[in-house]
């Protein structure tokens, strides 16, 4: 380090130094308004200061990991609102909805009883091999129907409308607890036909899902959108 | 960070975006005990670190939704949250004025999110730590002291005992050779 003054920088090199600073937290004040300014008016700086965030966010493996201690989670959760009432909180929420549907059941088996009551002359009637579940909404205006026969799937929705700009996706949950399974998305008319996928099998305690989600389905290849529906598939 | 860690890490935020609690503690379990570490390292301080990441997870939780937007691979997004929140406690423990906060600089849309980012990344890091041995120990140990340990540039200067001004002007031409490194 030398008392002399090296040449200035140039325009270019005095943005990719403020880039740097903005990235390190080290900008004074006088620069910092320009370079908050910068960040919202020119995509390049902007991307400039991403890419010292990138390239800087390497050092930060040089430290070991630290365990925070359990009263950190414990603390965001009650800032966020997360914790519930002692008697709920036994239940790992660590455990997908898929394993613990009771709450989401026991509002739709009521519904879904009397669905089947009303239903059971017309079932009766239809004389259908294999498997099917009826989707019923807990408040009863949407309901889907799923039938499985062999490896052949059938879904129809029955009441209710998708709406526009969403889909409802079909989700077919092996008893083992096992990640869901998408079969696609409920057709707005007519019935959806697919084929049960590799690694599924119809065995007993298989349940069917419906899960709200973004048009063409959850991005994520898992549910995102609330679950509105679970019911098991009972032999026809 | 291997690819399968980045897209698990991606599809967490995805899904905390969406109010997902169990991704959520997913993600808490994957990466709090770097963000500790992160926040003990540049607050020297355990329950003050132990209370920004509460601060920080709680931000994380809010901002989810706009992570997509803004181009940085999850790691280095996460690292970005709960670097600049521990910063903006240290500088303000030291009240000290003159230095704007971090967060200014903290989420910035992109309107080119870079699916390759992760590779470059992972390809960026030994080149980082390269470019830090070719810079030499004083520079390199002065990057290292504010990014890790949030020295500004007046410390750096007591440190060193010289002029803020010339300690400036050598970190930033440091700066500025790192970048060529890299950029090499």
């Amino acid at each position: 380090m030398s008392d002399e003054l090296p040449p200035p920088l140039t325009p270019e090199e005095e943005d990719e130094v403020l880039a740097a600073e903005m990235a390190l937290g080290l900008v004074s004040d006088e620069d910092a308004q320009r370079g908050v300014a910068r960040l919202a008016e020119d995509p390049a700086f902007a991307q400039r200061v991403r890419d010292w965030q990138e390239r800087l966010a390497g050092l930060a493996d040089e430290l070991t990991p630290v365990m925070p201690p359990a009263r950190a989670r414990q603390r965001i959760r009650e800032d966020l609102g997360h914790v519930h009432a002692p008697l709920s909180e036994v239940i790992d929420s660590r455990i997908g909805w898929w394993q613990r549907p009771w709450a989401l059941f026991s509002g739709v088996a009521a519904v879904l009883a009397l669905a089947l009551v009303l239903l059971m002359p017309v079932l009766n009637g239809r004389d259908l091999p294999g498997y099917r579940a009826e989707l019923v909404s807990a408040d009863a205006t949407m309901r889907v129907d799923a039938r499985v026969e062999g490896r052949e799937v059938e879904v129809m929705l029955m009441d209710g409308t998708v709406p526009e700009g969403r889909d409802w996706q079909v989700w077919f949950l092996m008893p083992d607890g096992s990640a869901p399974i998408s079969l696609g998305l409920v057709a707005r008319e007519g019935p959806m036909r697919t084929t049960l996928p590799s690694g599924t099998d119809m065995v007993e305690g298989v349940r069917i899902a419906l899960s709200d989600e973004p048009a063409g389905g959850s991005p994520t290849g898992r549910a995102t959108g609330p679950v509105f529906a679970i019911a098991p598939l009972t032999p026809a | 960070m291997n690819d399968a860690r980045r897209v698990a890490l991606e599809e967490m935020i995805a899904r905390v975006a969406l109010g997902d609690r169990s991704a959520f503690d997913a993600l808490y379990d994957a990466t709090s005990a770097k963000l500790h570490a992160i926040c003990i390292s540049l607050l020297r301080d355990r329950p003050e670190a132990e209370e920004t990441l509460q601060e920080v997870y709680i931000n994380i939780w809010r901002s989810a939704g706009r992570y997509s937007a803004n181009g940085l691979s999850p790691m280095t997004w996460l690292i970005t949250i709960a670097r600049n929140r521990a910063i903006d406690r240290l500088r303000a423990r030291e009240a000290r004025p003159g230095f704007a906060p971090a967060e200014a600089a903290a989420v910035v849309p992109s309107p080119d999110p870079g699916p390759e980012l992760s590779t470059i990344r992972s390809q960026q890091q030994s080149l980082l730590a390269a470019c830090l041995d070719e810079l030499g120990e004083a520079q390199a140990g002065a990057v290292r002291a504010v990014y890790l340990e949030g020295l500004t540039y007046a410390e750096l200067a007591a440190r060193e005992g010289v002029p803020v001004n010339t300690l400036r002007s050598w970190l930033r031409r440091g700066l500025l050779r790192l970048k060529d490194c890299v950029s090499r």
